[in-house]
């Protein structure tokens, strides 16, 4: 009898110990995925809140619309990931990056002080510019003998 | 003597069977539920890490395309991926409302360069409209349980 019980006792621990091994591992794996996720949300949320820009002047010159936005917010934006959007129709443009007295076109980072200026074929009447996290900013283009931004 | 310990030794049999068949359903059951709980965290972690927004202008003529002779008219949505995951282009995961109506029909187009509707990618999604629209309206696009809601004026 003494037998029994210990030999059926030290089944069902191992039996536990296994159950208990297996539901822990999934379980400790399950909320680290689920931690970094809500980090890394937390994370966009916060670039998306740092986030802002200002179209300073809009020029048209003939057919072509020149844009200029400044990044005045606190975060490095991505220039592959921003969008021109002329009259409601998504646009692909030619861009330049100017800070201070330097302009570059071969780079991809929009960083905070920077201005980008697009540059496209385009007769329409309003543009709109969306950064990578969504945030974006909107003016009407003037006519073509004025150069004043609205 | 020895009946007693034949008997014992198939109490002993016994109790180990009994031990055995416990232990395996209980093992079984927690990886049962293991797995379902590995399953829900990946579909929750696949929610958090979705984003969109749509970035359309709502006050241009871009958005309602009024329906003509042999064609009806559609709704064009620009839905830009602020998140993480790529976002299959198949529709799969992609629900579209208009003005609390779900709507079949969706194309889905990635009109910022590339197949792939990745992180920071736009795409064009252009819904087809039975009837023609007047007024104040309001699309609703779902994906992964993310949601964007876009009111316009037609």
């Amino acid at each position: 009898m003494g037998f029994s019980v210990s030999g059926s006792t030290v089944i069902i621990l191992i039996g536990c110990l296994i159950a208990f091994s297996a539901a822990f591992t999934v379980t400790v794996d399950s909320f680290d995925r689920v931690t970094t996720a809500q980090d890394e949300h937390a994370d966009r949320l916060l670039d998306r809140q740092n986030t802002e820009i200002e179209i300073g002047d809009v020029q048209r010159d003939d057919a072509t619309l020149t844009v200029h936005v400044t990044n005045t917010g606190s975060t490095a934006l991505s220039i592959d990931r921003t969008d021109l959007l002329i009259d409601g129709g998504y646009t692909h443009a030619e861009h330049t990056i100017t800070n201070g007295d330097t302009t570059t076109d071969d780079t991809d980072l929009w960083l905070p002080g920077d201005t980008l200026a697009f540059e496209a074929e385009s007769g329409g009447d309003s543009v709109k510019v969306v950064t990578q996290h969504g945030v974006a900013a909107t003016a009407d283009v003037p006519d073509a003998d004025t150069t004043e931004a609205t | 003597m020895g009946s007693v310990s034949i008997s014992h030794l198939i109490i002993f049999i016994a109790s180990l069977l009994v031990a055995a068949s416990v232990a395996g359903t209980l093992i079984v059951s927690v990886e049962d539920v293991s797995s379902s709980v590995d399953q829900q965290s990946d579909s929750l972690t696949q929610q958090i890490d979705t984003d969109i927004a749509i970035i359309s202008d709502p006050s241009s003529p871009a958005v309602y395309q009024e329906p003509e002779e042999d064609e009806n008219g559609s709704l064009t949505l620009l839905v830009k991926n602020t998140g993480e995951t790529t976002i299959p282009t198949d529709g799969s995961n992609l629900d579209v409302l208009v003005d609390g109506q779900y709507r079949t029909g969706i194309d889905i187009e990635v009109v910022s360069g590339g197949d792939r509707w990745s992180s920071g990618a736009v795409a064009e999604v252009t819904v087809d409209l039975d009837d023609g629209l007047t007024d104040d309206h309001r699309a609703t696009v779902i994906v992964n349980g993310s949601q964007a809601t876009f009111n316009f004026r037609v």
